[in-house]
């Protein structure tokens, strides 16, 4: 402005600085209430209405889901205000002065460290907790003994994927040649695996592993970097050539996986019933290989099957950790500690030491990282007490839409029980079946009777309460369609509040300058999950293959892409990468537990990674029809003056 | 002394479609190191079927655009005009404008960025005159409301960029944060006649009367050819109203004919303009806020600013001879733009505190250019007004 004062900084006072810190906390605590909102209420109405359950600890987890509101704020102001300038710098500055060797070493350090820092490799292996070593030996091998081979393949995948979006940004190459050599290179194998029962249980984790490699901390760093070398490299058009790095980072890591069950499938049995492999008869040296040795095996045998042929189909609950406040506050925090410090500390080290470069806006960096680790740390606490408790209460009930569950936490103990009580009904095909008639409040209700659960030195049954079918009988088509519906708006809630998919919407509306507008983007990829997490659901219910249910999409892909543009190449695919995140899942894998667990799948795994496509389909489609109805508006006014000039010369 | 040269700066506004065209275009006929910042164009959508009705507003459609900035001296600015517009189609209402301005470039340095020669081979097509540019900044997200108003009013079609403010939120210490940067830019050029209305409009519509709200300025253009479809409808006619503009145009040999209205609307006489230099400085990535902060002591309290990204000549080779020694760093792809308006007495010493601080040299790269700006507005409060009035008489 066209004024002459000389002025220096302004003191602000106390007041005035609350003045400035009160509405500014207020907006961004706003805008995650709006965005924790659906997923939140959906769950809570849902469990009350739909399944006729009262929420357990109400209390602790309305205190959680506010720690998750908190944790969400603070965590993405953080990485706008620190983390993201971070990597920008460091993406302009890489190019410039450092050589090839150098930028591509940094990128496979990068890719690979980060993978070790995210947590949701871990989180997998608890989801494999109910996989058994008869049915599915190769999978247990690499969920158990050789986890950390797991672990660093899928590192060394999203290493390799770092190195290739990286030479992507320097040579300007375009992505669809990428995506079409790995699919190309994927679907094959995984039609081949289909044929194999061993690597057949692999493919759902192969492509699980994938989903889950790109973190909230890893996501928008990623893209940050990748916006600063095309700033710098390329005839890039500006806009969107920043993007592509998470795609790379999402599929590598499933060819990895794939190709570490190819080298150890030799090793391992085939699958076989619990008979056989109690008994031993053949191939005993490949079992024992999945334990380490012959003793190994025996400690398996002793703990886990106590009786000879426990019957198959136990229901698997999520393993009641009663985790004191304490446990979960510490690891809440060391596990944001892990996420970011080594991370921003590597950056940091390459940029002023490798570099040598003066870093920008030091104080505004530094407060971001405290952000973002405080607002993680507070994050992970709201989701162990809030969120994630809710998501294992309302899974685990789930089922009793369309099936009869036990409920263990309702467990009611019957004094003095009277054994002469108890009747005799008989069934249509001539079995006779015991019950007794239990007074609950006001009414009676027929309880079936089982002797084992009745101490008759003390008096006391132990009855668990049975919940459900609340939706027509047994497994009847409106309890699951009941169940479907609940997946496709839990999907579509829980995207909704994804940090990643935030931090991506805003740099896509930041670089396009508003013309791809972020509650667009939003939207449809939350759309997008839902469908995806439906037919996951579905590939559980039914115990489809999950080649049967990855397959047709991806070939739907692979033409969407090729007719798309670039831009909307680059956004969509990454959105798949961005998606399955701290939010959606431990909710998927609560509700994979839950309905698997009923049903007595082999592996429950799989929803993630229909999660993953389904919202590329969503975004491509969206990016079509925009173009489209941008070169027809182009197109209108051209054939106008085409037809001006030609009656002109007429 | 440092010295200045009269040059010509070339604004060019198309969509995207044509970014590659147009750039191997001027690339091919010598037109080198350019700045090129993405944008949008709003338009007023078609409203459709049964909702279109009961829908009171038209619906906004965003078209992506390219800028393109490229300073040049007089005797080419004619072809490098003609080259744009006949690459880019400009004719054809919504695809784009261009239009250039009078500018003083200062010091050697800028000169690297200054196109002198140039070989093209292209017929003179009229441009026209007697236009003015209107600048507007606003907070980030009020561009689109201001842009819906100003295409349903028939005024013009403004172009929206996203830029980054400095001001006082720089003088908070880490309070800063609380104060959003972002801005939304608004430019739209206008008949001449038609801008201190335009501008009043445009300061009720977007009350930047109130503190906090952005500032606006009107600034010469030189010749232009401006895009002029304000809607999409207007495909049912033989011709549209865009169609029968641009020819109107034509035919009267400017766009004098558009004027609305002869007399400034009463009861805003009373609203305070004042006036300066726009100064407008390049460099190279990172380096314009440092330069930014150490001129606030010399009165300049705010300035706008824009990631540019800069197009050169591409069969040099990208490789400094010695990537560890700064002495032959080469112009950054990655630039940044910022402009601020300062009083024309000042401008003497901001340039020398400018070389002082190294901004011409190799590390940043700067170039510096100005116009003038006969009238800016602002939200101006009572003790600053008195102290510009007292200056100016």
């Amino acid at each position: 402005m066209a004024t002459n004062h000389k002025e220096e900084n302004i003191k602000i006072g106390f007041t005035e600085g609350l003045g400035l810190i009160l509405p500014y906390i207020r907006q961004k605590l706003t805008e995650q209430i709006k965005s924790v909102f659906v997923i939140v209420s959906y769950l809570i109405l849902f469990q009350v209405l739909a399944l006729h359950v009262p929420i357990l600890e109400a209390s602790t987890i309305a205190f959680g889901i506010s720690l998750v509101i908190f944790g969400l704020a603070f965590f993405l102001e953080g990485l706008f205000l620190g983390l993201m300038p971070l990597g920008e710098t460091l993406g302009i500055r890489l190019p410039q002065k450092s050589n090839l060797a150098t930028i591509l070493i940094f990128s496979f350090l990068l890719g690979g460290g980060t993978t070790l820092a995210e947590p949701a490799i871990g989180v997998l292996k608890s989801a494999g907790s109910s996989v058994k070593p008869w049915e599915a030996p190769l999978l247990y091998l690499l969920l158990n003994r050789f986890s950390e081979y797991l672990v660093y393949s899928v590192g060394a995948g999203v290493g390799i994927a770092v190195v290739f979006g990286m030479l992507r940004f320097l040579y300007d190459w375009s992505l669809k040649p990428f995506l079409l050599t790995l699919l190309s290179i994927l679907l094959p194998l995984t039609i081949w695996s289909y044929f194999d029962a061993n690597l057949q249980s692999l493919t759902g984790l192969a492509w699980d592993c994938g989903a889950v490699t790109t973190g909230p901390v890893t996501v928008p760093l990623v893209i940050a970097l990748g916006i600063g070398i095309s700033r710098v490299s390329g005839e890039s058009n500006g806009g969107i050539s920043g993007f592509g790095v998470v795609t790379l980072a999402s599929l590598f890591p499933i060819l990895a996986v794939l190709i570490l069950g190819l080298y150890f499938q030799s090793s391992v049995p085939n699958p076989m019933t619990e008979k056989e492999f109690i008994e031993l008869s053949q191939d005993s040296q490949k079992v024992f290989y999945i334990f380490g040795s012959e003793d190994g095996y025996k400690d398996y045998i002793a703990k886990n099957i106590s009786s000879p042929l426990s019957n198959g189909n136990m229901p698997i609950t999520p393993p009641e950790e009663e985790l004191s406040l304490e446990t979960l506050f510490t690891s809440s925090f060391l596990g944001a500690l892990q996420a970011i410090i080594p991370l921003t500390l590597f950056l940091f080290i390459f940029l002023t030491v490798i570099i040598r470069e003066k870093i920008r806006s030091l104080d505004e960096i530094i407060l971001g990282i405290f952000l973002a680790l405080v607002g993680m740390g507070i994050f992970n606490l709201g989701i162990g007490l809030g969120l994630g408790k809710l998501g294992n209460q309302v899974g685990s009930k789930l089922p009793s839409a369309f099936r009869a569950i036990e409920i263990p936490e309702s467990t009611i103990h019957l004094k003095n029980f009277d054994p002469s009580i108890v009747q005799t009904s008989i069934m249509p095909n001539g079995e006779k079946d015991e019950f007794f008639y239990l007074k609950e409040k006001k009414s009676y209700t027929s309880v079936p009777f089982n002797e084992s659960n009745l101490d008759r030195a003390s008096g006391i049954y132990e009855y668990v309460p049975i919940h459900g079918p609340i939706y027509g009988k047994e497994d009847g088509a409106l309890g699951i369609f009941v169940v479907l519906i609940f997946a496709f708006v839990m999907g579509y809630g829980a995207t909704l509040a994804e940090p990643a998919l935030n931090a991506l919407g805003v740099t896509v509306e930041e670089l396009t300058v508003g013309t791809f507008k972020k509650r667009n983007l939003i939207q449809s990829v939350s759309i997008g999950v839902g469908s995806g997490i439906l037919l996951g659901v579905c590939k559980i219910l039914f115990e489809i293959p999950i080649a049967f249910l990855l397959i047709p999409p991806y070939l739907l892909l692979l033409v969407l892409t090729v007719l798309s543009s670039e831009e909307f190449v680059n956004i969509g695919w990454d959105s798949a990468g961005v998606t399955t995140g701290p939010i959606t899942v431990p909710l998927v894998l609560a509700l994979g537990l839950g309905v698997g667990g009923q049903i007595g799948v082999v592996e429950g795994f799989g929803i993630l990674a229909m999660a993953s496509v389904c919202p590329i389909l969503s975004v491509l489609s969206i990016g079509l029809w925009v173009e489209r109805s941008r070169r027809k508006s182009m197109e209108a006014s051209d054939k106008i003056e085409d037809a001006q000039s030609k009656r002109g010369n007429s | 002394m440092i010295p200045q040269y009269k040059a010509v700066k070339i604004t060019a506004i198309f969509h995207k479609e044509f970014h590659y065209k147009v750039w191997h275009a001027l690339h091919d006929a010598g037109v080198y190191n350019l700045h090129f910042e993405p944008g949008r164009y709003p338009v007023l959508g078609i409203k459709k079927g049964f909702f279109g009705s009961i829908i009171n507003s038209d619906p906004i459609i965003d078209n992506p655009m390219s800028i393109f900035s490229i300073i040049t001296f007089t005797d080419l600015e004619e072809t490098v005009m003609q080259v744009i517009r006949k690459n880019a189609d400009l004719q054809i209402p919504g695809h784009g404008s261009v239009y250039s301005e009078s500018i003083t470039v200062y010091h050697e340095n800028s000169l690297y960025f200054i196109t002198d020669t140039m070989k093209s081979e292209i017929n003179k097509d009229p441009f026209f005159k007697g236009l003015t540019g209107i600048f507007c900044i606003l907070q980030r997200g009020l561009g689109e409301p201001i842009s819906k108003i100003i295409l349903e009013n028939g005024i013009g079609v403004p172009t929206v960029t996203y830029g980054t403010g400095t001001g006082l939120r720089d003088k908070l210490g880490l309070l800063k944060i609380t104060l959003p940067r972002e801005k939304d830019i608004l430019k739209i050029v206008v008949n001449s006649s038609d801008a201190e209305h335009v501008m009043n409009f445009i300061i009720e519509a977007g009350r930047l009367e109130s503190p906090g709200r952005g500032f606006i300025y009107e600034y010469p253009v030189k010749n232009g050819f401006i895009n002029t479809r304000t809607s999409m409808d207007g495909v049912r006619h033989a011709a549209n109203i865009d169609q029968i503009i641009a020819a109107l145009d034509k035919l009267n040999g400017g766009v004098e004919w558009r004027k609305r209205s002869s007399t400034i609307r009463t009861g805003f006489s009373t609203r305070k303009f004042f006036n300066g230099i726009d100064l407008h400085f390049y460099c190279n990535e990172g380096f314009a806020l440092e330069i930014v902060a150490a001129l606030r002591k010399l009165g300049v309290s705010g300035s706008t600013m824009k990631n540019l990204k800069l197009l050169t000549k591409t069969d040099e080779t990208e490789e400094t001879e010695d990537v560890e020694s700064d002495s032959k760093v080469k112009i950054s792809p990655a630039r940044e733009g910022c402009n601020m308006l300062v009083p024309e007495s000042s401008l003497k010493e901001i340039l020398e505190k400018m070389e002082s601080l190294g901004a011409f040299g190799t590390k940043i790269q700067g170039m510096v250019y100005t116009t003038k700006i006969p009238r800016a507005f602002t939200y101006q409060s009572k003790a600053k007004l008195s102290s510009i009035l007292n200056q100016n008489s």
